[in-house]
């Protein structure tokens, strides 16, 4: 059972963004930040425990200092390991603020719970105003390779993205499959892999949203097919969220990358940089 | 419950009040056009309706009864849930139409607001009980469902009333979870859902509005 935390902070200096890491407990590792083509200071979020267990507590606080760029993913998908049966919840959370003028690309990988695992997952990213935000969240659901399939206990999440205080996205989700069928239609139907992907600028222009959603739905009926169904909506403000159902994860980040780069384009007038790792 | 508070609330939900809740479908139009959900599926697919957006519809029906927050306060918190502009804006503009018909019709006060909330407050305002009120709201959201799926799909009218029998105790068992849950701890598992209201746009001929 590990209590773990990791603060990064990025500010501007001499006209390029820096990574500040104040404070990094095990299994948390951040080795450097690294430029970008864009000049975006890119970090890798490594668990060298390979996983989350049962009890363990993980806390991410991320500040983006006015005007900054950074870029931030993992080295790996997040295993939510099966827990003793004492153990309580593995807890992941995350604090982000994303200061005026700043842009934060947060682009984990997948979270893949394994057989009877516990988790919840509580995110909160506050936007200050022009404050840019590309945050996806790929949830899988389990080992498909080992035939395992909604064979985890409970994951919920909580996540939250806060626009000069106040709420334009809340994503609070409990999946029990033991208790409540994933292949409801009510909830997943046939599909086993949930993506979101929310792209948000704070003080926008509501029209901003309209365009970029019709851009976003265009590239949603296009990458949609039998086995994978894509979505994309405007928030209630300051954003558009784009969600993908899908039977395997064969697709998701090339089709991500496609809406990636049609939104940043849009609103930053230049195309993504992907982060430098093999997926 | 008096009588007239009963009368009342039987008024309120009666699905051919003039709010306009008969053009839309929250998304089931799409689930249908793409094939994901027919006759045989209806029964398990609104348990599983109830059991998700029929809580947090429940739940913020109990806020707008009880008040429990600022008004703009559970309207932001229900905004944000509801993720999928269309079934948003519908909740919105059915409420923006409750709440008026209640000020021109019925002389009863209401800001607009989400439907659950603005149903939750006129509850109160008639003074019918608390449960009943919510149970009201649910079932007259579960009808408005199946008169749109009889629309869309070759569901005859004695089935669907058959359903909606069936689904009553069902409707209580939301009430159950929905009576001591907070609206700041209500969860929502219905991405398909979401993903089909947000795919209504694009579909080629649309009988609703969501």
């Amino acid at each position: 059972m590990m209590r773990a935390q990791l603060h990064l902070a990025f500010s501007v200096l001499n006209g390029r963004t820096h990574l500040h890491c104040a404070q990094q407990d095990p299994p948390w590792k951040v080795v450097r930040a690294f430029p970008n083509p864009a000049d975006e200071s890119l970090v890798h979020l490594n668990n060298v425990s390979g996983g989350v267990f049962g009890g363990d507590e993980l806390n991410l606080q991320v500040e983006v200092g006015p005007a900054a760029a950074a870029q931030i993913t993992t080295t790996g998908s997040t295993r939510i390991y099966r827990p003793s049966e004492s153990s309580t919840d593995a807890l992941l959370i995350s604090k982000i603020h994303v200061s005026e003028g700043a842009l934060l690309e947060y682009l984990p990988d997948s979270i893949i719970p394994f057989r009877d695992s516990r988790c919840e997952q509580r995110t909160e990213v506050r936007l200050e105003p022009a404050a840019t935000l590309f945050w996806w969240e790929i949830i899988a659901p389990g080992r498909l390779a080992r035939g395992e399939s909604f064979a985890y206990a409970s994951l919920r999440t909580r996540n939250t993205i806060w626009s000069q205080g106040r709420p334009i996205y809340i994503d609070r989700m409990h999946l029990r499959p033991q208790l409540a069928k994933p292949s409801s239609l009510a909830r997943m139907g046939k599909f086993h892999y949930l993506t979101s992907f929310m792209i948000c600028r704070s003080k926008e222009d509501p029209t901003t949203w309209i365009v970029l959603e019709q851009m976003l739905r265009e590239i949603a009926q296009q990458r949609s097919r039998s086995d994978v169904l894509w979505g994309a909506s405007a928030l209630t403000a300051d954003g558009v969220l784009v969600r993908g159902l899908s039977q395997s994860a064969v697709c998701i980040i090339e089709d991500l990358f496609c809406f990636w780069n049609s939104a940043k384009m849009y609103l930053c007038g230049r195309a993504p940089s992907p982060p430098r790792k093999t997926y | 419950m008096s009588a007239l508070s009963f009368l009342h609330l039987l008024h309120l939900a009666d699905s051919a009040l003039p709010v306009g809740a008969a053009a839309h479908s929250f998304g089931i139009e799409s689930l249908v056009e793409e094939n994901a959900l027919e006759v045989q599926d209806l029964r398990a697919f609104f348990e599983g309706y109830l059991e998700e957006a029929g809580r947090l519809e429940a739940v913020f029906v109990y806020a707008g009864y009880d008040a429990s927050h600022p008004w703009q306060y559970l309207n932001d918190q229900l905004s944000a849930l509801k993720t999928a502009r269309e079934s948003r804006q519908a909740s919105l503009r059915l409420g923006k139409r409750l709440a008026a018909l209640a000020g021109e019709a019925f002389g009863i006060s209401c800001p607009p607001g989400h439907y659950p909330l603005v149903f939750g407050h006129l509850g109160c305002c008639i003074h019918a009980c608390r449960d009943e009120v919510a149970a009201a709201c649910l079932h007259q959201v579960i009808s408005g469902l199946m008169s749109a799926c009889q629309r869309l799909l070759p569901l005859g009218q004695s089935d669907a009333a058959a359903l909606l029998w069936q689904l009553k105790p069902v409707i209580l068992e939301t009430l159950c979870y929905a009576r001591s849950t907070n609206v700041d701890e209500v969860c929502l598992s219905q991405p398909l859902m979401d993903l089909a209201s947000s795919r209504h746009p694009d579909l080629h001929t649309r009988l609703f509005i969501s």
